[in-house]
């Protein structure tokens, strides 16, 4: 038996998995006290939009408001036979596999360096983890489309110049599954992140004390404590691959991959737009999720994995010797091709007079670079509105959703409440949703809401909240999963009320995975393109809308760009703030 | 609605170019000559509001309306270019007063939201304008489009723009032509006309085509119907790069990643101003694939004076020829023509260089048009 069986084993003998024998079971509608309230709020976040969407897929028409739903049919799912269909998403289930998989040794690796080594700048080895946060996926693939097209992509400019042969191309599945990673590896970072710098050292320590190698350690003890994180983050990753357009648009259409994700495009931007097909493909793509979801809670079900103990000792350091350098250097790469080869490109861009290059050499000649693009967008009064709006939304959002986050993994996994299982499966229905599928759920919901809150930035905070739940509770969950609770009971068996030893026990030991939650969430919710589109009025643009704009009007990409480079300077101060009130102690 | 509360004015990092074109139109004989300071976008056409609104002699409004619409906004929902569009929303607030908010979405999604404002009773636009003229039929059928009749109504009427009682009217024509990348490709090299894009020359990832959608029909339809059945195919078979959408394409064009494209004037004139080595061609043999522009005046829109002003305002001789300096093609047929410096003469309205695919033509058969294309290029239709 290895020590953290032993330990597994003495930790269930203990700590059943209920909370029954401490507190007099509760009976009926007792037990709904908790979890009665976040399903009303759920039901109106998630699973409104999402019965309109269930009735599209068995409707005739689109259950939008005023219009008659037609008639019940199962033709819908016809669609999920189609060669477009099936090819697709055998294509994109491809590129999510190994974009999945690279996301999780780029996270995973950069996590455990950051939390558990003494490689050199671990500190910004942290930032190099969650930088790629600030480039909403459409930017990076544009900005990397920039470097890596075949034919002109700069890579293969820099390539010429120096005599050598432009064998560079991003265009395909290669292209895709790289950039893919690039720009979703900060997931697992996060989770993963969290996960190690909250585990207990003790039985590492133990091992070591045993005599294990640090291989051993890391291979017998450490990885599997982490496994809710690793496989929560795959599964997020693994989704959210499967279903990104805008890198599907830049680089596999123009290389000649037909993806799930171009393929949903298609239905929705036919005339009329075929949403009820679409719809079916959400059902279909909920089932898989819940299906995998599934399997996920069996596979960690039986087992504990709560190390966080308030104990107060340091998580353990491997010490990487002479691969401290190297390990660091790796670090570097990654920045390198996530944040700064982009961010460069988009920069280029936005001073460059012509977007044509044949050298390099070309920018040294007089007038081929201007800077006036950057006066004319940040002396603009939109600029200024959209700004604000865009920070107002992402703040509220990241915060609500967090809180609600937290309640529902803590209802789940902490208490004996009813419909445990029921707030989870909602609150990741949104993630098996399409994008543009939900956007429209949430539009049919709001529009006829009784609440007056379409045209208002309220209706964007209640979308954002909706859409990135499944992502905090991905989050919330994995670190509640590995938080002792000895310490919270022993506060309320000392007389504390529960909420009183949760705000002041569990609370502050979880105080790194929710900072963690809430920085992922306001990342998200600034870049988020996709949902508020349908609920966006004038007087509630935001700042990802308007970059996006920009750049689908074609022909503006400096501005585009411009914007883009801006963005990514407010999305970097953004990312300091939970950090600064937050803290990450250990890092 | 609340988006009319306030005006956001939008980047204007093209006023520059706005002003050029005012100047251009002055030039032309046009405009007018009016004004006299430049630089603004509104400045170019002589705006008299003692009786009415009158621009370049033409009435705009009558008297009680314009004086009914003073202070007013009106809320103005298109799919056209988001930045021509303000462009021309400044040019209108300049010479009227009035404030317009601009809600601009592409057509697939600007029709999944207003479908929705329309069936909840939310409405939120004074004005539409619509790339795709089925859409606007759609609503002219719903009654969300309600008939007016601009002052000039006979001029649009004769030119085939405005039918009697139809709330739709033409407002432009977009089209189509073919552009290449002029640091790619040398002048001996460039296609001239549309079965150009058959040369072996661009085989393999030279030609650049966005998939088609609503508006995409009319250069499709124009290949097939000249051409034959087989061209499409001829040209999927030289393996072009297919897009997404025209802005990765244009993007794709202007950085020489793509030699030659089926490329929106329009897009090819805005490319051009900011810099990109995109030349247009218009093809020599069959000339250019055009699709009418639609506006209309919704319910909420026929009981704001102020939106009444500015469709008739967008309808008139000025500011169609202000648009046309844009790659648009005015559906007024009483206008001279505008030359742009560097870019070809763009045809006009009853010539046979402009093949328009109409109202009627797409309802009877763009869905077939735009599936035989998918086919030809293997794009999954589902179904």
């Amino acid at each position: 038996m290895t020590l953290m069986e032993s330990r597994r084993a003495r930790a269930t003998e203990e700590r059943p998995v209920s909370t029954g024998r401490r507190r007099p079971r509760r009976r009926g509608w007792r037990r709904w006290i908790l979890s009665g309230p976040l399903l009303v709020v759920l039901a109106i976040l998630i699973l409104a939009p999402a019965a309109f969407v269930v009735v599209a897929a068995f409707t005739t028409e689109s259950p939008r408001p005023g219009a008659s739903l037609g008639s019940f049919t199962w033709s819908n799912f016809a669609i999920l036979r189609d060669p477009g269909f099936t090819g697709g998403l055998l294509n994109s289930v491809l590129i999510a596999v190994f974009g999945t998989v690279l996301a999780l040794v780029i996270g995973g690796g950069l996590a455990f360096l950051a939390a558990r080594s003494d490689v050199f700048g671990r500190r910004f080895v942290f930032l190099v983890g969650v930088a790629p946060l600030v480039l909403p996926s459409y930017v990076g693939a544009l900005a990397w489309s920039m470097l890596g097209s075949p034919q002109a992509g700069l890579l293969n400019i820099a390539l010429r110049d120096l005599g050598l042969p432009p064998v560079v191309d991003l265009y395909g599945v290669g292209g895709m599954v790289f950039v893919l990673a690039l720009f979703y590896a900060p997931y697992p970072f996060l989770m993963i992140h969290s996960s190690l710098s909250l585990m207990n050292p003790e039985h590492e320590d133990a091992a070591a004390t045993h005599g294990a190698s640090v291989r051993k350690i890391l291979g017998r003890i450490t990885f599997p404590l982490a496994l809710p994180a690793l496989l929560g983050s795959g599964l997020l990753v693994f989704i959210l691959t499967l279903e990104n357009f805008p890198v599907a648009q830049v680089l596999a259409t123009p290389g000649g991959v037909v993806t799930l994700p171009t393929f949903l495009f298609q239905l929705m931007t036919a005339s009329p737009a075929r949403g009820n097909e679409a719809s079916a493909i959400a059902i279909a793509l909920v089932v898989i999720v819940s299906v995998v979801t599934l399997l996920q809670r069996r596979a960690l079900a039986k087992r504990s994995f709560t190390t966080v103990t308030g104990k107060g000792v340091r998580a353990r350091r491997v010490a990487l010797g002479r691969g401290r350098a190297i390990c660091f250097a790796l670090a570097c790469l990654y920045f390198a091709l996530s944040i700064v080869a982009p961010v460069l490109a988009l920069l280029l861009t936005s001073i460059r007079r012509s977007p044509y290059m044949d050298s390099f050499a070309e920018l040294l000649q007089p007038g081929a670079l201007r800077f006036d693009a950057y006066a004319d967008v940040l002396q603009s009064r939109l600029f200024a509105t959209v700004t604000l709006n865009s920070v107002v939304v992402s703040v509220v959002a990241a915060v609500v959703g967090t809180v609600i986050a937290f309640l529902v993994a803590y209802t789940t996994y902490r208490t004996t409440a009813r419909g445990g299982g029921l707030l989870e499966g909602i609150s990741m229905m949104p993630i098996a949703i399409p994008a543009i599928v939900l956007g429209i759920g949430l539009l049919w919901t709001w529009i006829q809401s009784p609440i007056p809150l379409y045209g208002t930035l309220g209706v964007l905070m209640i979308a954002f909240v909706a859409a990135q739940m499944p992502q905090g509770l991905r989050s919330v969950a994995s670190a509640i999963r590995a938080t002792d609770r000895d310490l919270e009971d022993g506060a309320v068996v000392h007389g504390a009320p529960r909420g009183r030893a949760v705000a002041l026990v569990t609370l502050p030991l979880m105080r790194v995975a929710l900072s963690s939650t809430l920085l992922l969430l306001l990342m998200l919710s600034m870049r988020e393109l996709t949902v508020p589109l349908f609920l966006y009025t004038s007087n509630t643009q935001i700042l990802s809308i308007t970059i996006f704009d920009q750049f689908e009007n074609g022909g503006a990409l400096r501005e585009a760009a411009v914007l883009s480079v801006v963005y990514v300077l407010i999305m970097f101060v953004l990312s300091y703030l939970p950090r600064r009130f937050g803290g990450t102690p250990d890092v | 609605m609340s988006d009319r509360a306030t005006s956001l004015p939008r980047f204007r990092t093209r006023t520059l170019l706005g002003a050029v074109l005012s100047a251009m139109v002055a030039v032309t004989g046009c405009g007018g000559g009016g004004g006299g300071a430049t630089g603004s976008p509104g400045s170019d056409a002589a705006v008299s509001t003692d009786d009415g609104l009158v621009i370049d002699g033409e009435l705009i409004a009558d008297k009680a309306l314009f004086d009914a619409a003073e202070g007013g906004s009106v809320s103005f929902y298109s799919t056209s270019d988001a930045a021509t569009e303000e462009l021309i929303i400044d040019r209108f607030t300049e010479q009227t007063g009035i404030t317009v908010t601009l809600t601009r979405l592409t057509s697939a999604k600007m029709e999944e939201r207003v479908r929705s404002e329309v069936g909840a009773g939310r409405f939120g636009a004074d004005v539409l304008r619509t790339t795709d003229p089925l859409f606007a039929v759609e609503l002219a059928e719903q009654q969300a489009l309600v008939p007016w009749a601009p002052p000039s109504a006979d001029e649009l009427t004769r030119s085939g723009a405005m039918r009697p009682g139809d709330p739709a009217i033409t407002s432009m024509y977009g089209a189509y032509a073919l552009a290449f990348n002029n640091r790619v490709v040398a002048p001996q090299d460039a296609p001239t006309t549309w079965t150009d894009l058959l040369d072996a020359k661009w085989a393999g990832g030279k030609i650049g085509l966005a998939r088609p959608s609503a508006s995409g029909a009319a250069w499709v339809e124009l290949g097939l119907r000249t051409f034959g059945p087989d061209f499409w195919p001829q040209v999927a078979a030289s393996s072009p790069r297919v897009f997404d959408s025209v802005s990765v394409q244009s993007e794709a064009l202007a950085r020489g990643e793509i030699a030659v494209s089926v490329f929106p004037i329009s897009s090819a004139f805005v490319a051009a101003e900011q810099g990109a080595p995109i030349q247009l061609v218009i093809p020599e043999d069959v000339g250019v694939a055009a699709f009418p522009v639609s506006i209309g005046l919704t319910t909420a829109g026929a009981d704001n004076p102020a939106a009444e002003v500015f469709a008739n305002w967008l309808l008139s001789k000025s500011t169609q020829q202000f648009m046309a300096g844009f790659g648009t093609i005015p559906a007024r047929s009483d206008l001279a023509r505008v030359e742009e410096a560097g870019q070809p003469v763009l045809p006009a309205v009853g010539t046979p260089q402009l093949q328009i695919l109409t109202t009627a033509d797409q309802q009877a058969r763009r869905d077939e048009i735009l599936t035989s294309w998918n086919r030809a290029f293997g794009i999954p239709t589902g179904g």
